[in-house]
């Protein structure tokens, strides 16, 4: 090749070079992306007027939702804040008319890896997450405190109560050092923009439950740590009294639960194997009792005026106990494969009664419906790793 | 090369992260910035920057859009002894990228990133020779989760059996005993 031809070629290949660049970065030089991104592939979950169930799975990190009228699947929505950990979604609260819902993440298990054990790692704190009832999408979320193990939220949806079954200062001797908090939280909506506010209550030792009242100025909490019942005035974050839980020699509360006026709490006490019936007053005054359940007493629940209805664990069973009495009117036990380990009690508007189901923490564990009549399990839909709560939503609000 | 993430191709079709435990994309390209990557903020969809990165994970297309396994090993368990020859294989395919050489370090991704074996020896030089065994395992399968901190993605159990972490185990000389 001769050295004019060489440049000859030299320069057609420049020209070629310049026009391919120019292509690339002048006129052609890459838009805007103009699609849709990262469009919201969660299914949106429709209750076609149906009652729907949203259960919180504390060992599966989900929330599934249930149509309680068919018994149906209708999915597990996953929540979350960390991907691999156990985060320990456990209570649900509903607020339909703004479209929310609100889970607590308690993570159970933070401090059992070997590292954790050998750097005698604390409890990891907790948050309340603001869903979107539609799709389980996070929208919003609150740090609280560690354990937190039971939310409550007010007739009008405004504020949340998160209580945190543990204890502060647990070697020192003034019960007043060893007293944990009850996270306020409000306005429950405002999580999405940074305006809720959180207000701390120093409320007793290990408050494990708490409910509201039908005062809305007022919550009750169950002190598993020191046998009460504690009254707060919401409006001034502050205990307005403490009372014993009942009159048993050993008094430890875990759980709580109001009819659906707010007027009466049923309190139950797992040691003493006991439910009490408690008026919802500024100082709660014990109405009726139970008698020794044959089990360890869960949350229970009203079935009617007259009647609540107690899960227990060992053996799986249901007890019918009048309101007035405390007598047990009908009790059940129940097989594995009927329920195991029934943990919560729950009505709908229609009058039907529900059990939440725990399993053994590790395979799925269920919602049944039972025949109050006869307390048989009539209907039974499974769900996901350690069921902890399950939340109704009304047909009249869907 | 043994990598803990899936391949990127297709990620914008997949249905779930992962393993199931995150169902939106941008949740999990926000959980990877904030765990593995620093960042302080969340992006929005409308962010511009998440909009280029969605873009370019489009552009991607078709790759496979089907949801990857990952199942995350939770309960630590003592592992029998293994083999060091298929340690060394394991180690070459699945640490070097990050820790680079044995005992030496060179090639490692930066300083933050320990030396193996002996930085996380002397990171735990108190533990029992059983705890610092269980904590080699742990870290694999859970990385920087479960409150034990640092940027290292776990290793799923589809990703790395545990006869390959024993076989790493003994390649490092972390015997248990």
């Amino acid at each position: 090749m001769t050295r004019a031809r060489r440049h000859h070629l030299g320069s057609w290949m420049a020209t070629l070079v310049c026009a391919a660049l120019q292509a690339a970065c002048g006129s052609d030089a890459p838009q805007p992306y103009s699609g849709t991104a990262y469009p919201d592939q969660r299914p949106a979950y429709v209750a076609n007027g149906h009652l729907l169930g949203y259960v919180a799975n504390g060992y599966s990190d989900s929330v599934s939702v249930v149509d309680l009228d068919t018994f149906s699947v209708l999915g597990h929505a996953p929540v979350r804040r960390d991907p691999v950990d156990i985060d320990g979604p456990r209570n649900i609260q509903l607020d339909p008319n703004r479209g929310l819902a609100y889970v607590v993440l308690s993570y159970p298990l933070s401090v059992l890896s070997p590292h954790a054990l050998e750097e005698g790692a604390t409890e990891r704190p907790g948050y309340v997450q603001q869903l979107s009832l539609s799709t389980l999408a996070i929208v919003g979320e609150q740090h609280v405190d560690p354990r937190v193990t039971s939310l409550s939220l007010s007739p009008d949806a405004a504020l949340l109560a998160a209580a945190h079954n543990t204890e502060r200062g647990m070697l020192f001797d003034e019960v007043d050092r060893r007293r944990a908090d009850v996270d306020l939280i409000a306005p429950a909506w405002g999580m999405q923009d940074d305006t809720a506010v959180v207000r701390r209550v120093r409320t007793c030792v290990a408050p494990a439950a708490v409910v509201h009242a039908g005062n809305p100025t007022r919550a009750f909490v169950a002190c598993a740590g020191e046998g009460s019942i504690a009254v707060v005035d919401l409006e001034n974050a502050q205990v307005l009294s403490r009372v014993r839980a009942g009159d048993a020699p050993v008094v430890k509360p875990l759980a709580l639960a109001r009819n659906p006026d707010g007027t009466q709490l049923l309190v139950a006490n797992q040691v003493a194997f006991r439910v009490g019936v408690f008026s919802a007053l500024d100082t709660p005054e014990l109405q009726a009792q139970t008698t020794s359940l044959m089990g360890v007493p869960f949350t229970p629940g009203f079935v009617s005026a007259t009647e609540f209805l107690v899960p227990i664990q060992s053996p799986h069973g249901a007890v019918l106990a009048s309101v007035a009495t405390g007598e047990i009117i009908l009790q059940r036990a129940y097989t594995d494969d009927e329920c195991a380990y029934p943990s919560e009690v729950t009505r709908s508007a229609d009058g039907r009664v529900f059990m939440v189901c725990e399993g053994n923490h590790f395979a799925s564990g269920a919602i049944v419906e039972l025949d109050v009549n006869t307390l048989d399990v009539t209907h039974r839909v499974g769900v996901q790793a350690y069921p902890d709560h399950l939340a109704l939503l009304e047909p009249s609000n869907n | 090369m043994i990598k803990t993430g899936a391949a990127l191709a297709g990620v914008t079709q997949r249905p779930q992260f992962w393993g199931g435990q995150v169902s939106n994309l941008l949740e999990a390209v926000n959980a990877c910035r904030a765990v593995f990557m620093g960042a302080p903020e969340p992006l929005a969809a409308s962010d511009t920057r998440a909009r280029d990165l969605y873009a370019y994970l489009e552009s991607l297309a078709p790759g496979d859009p089907r949801a990857v396994p990952f199942s995350v090993v939770r309960e630590i368990e003592p592992l029998p002894r293994g083999d060091a020859a298929n340690g060394e294989v394991t180690y070459a395919r699945a640490c070097a990228a990050c820790h680079g050489s044995l005992h030496a370090g060179s090639g490692r991704l930066s300083e933050r990133v320990p030396i193996l074996p002996e930085d996380t020896i002397a990171e735990h030089s108190d533990y029992s020779p059983r705890s610092l065994r269980l904590v080699f395992t742990e870290k694999i399968r859970h990385g920087g989760f479960w409150g034990y901190g640092g940027d290292m993605p776990p290793f799923s159990r589809e990703i790395m059996t545990d006869s390959e972490i024993a076989d790493v185990l003994e390649l490092l000389g972390v015997f248990g005993e």
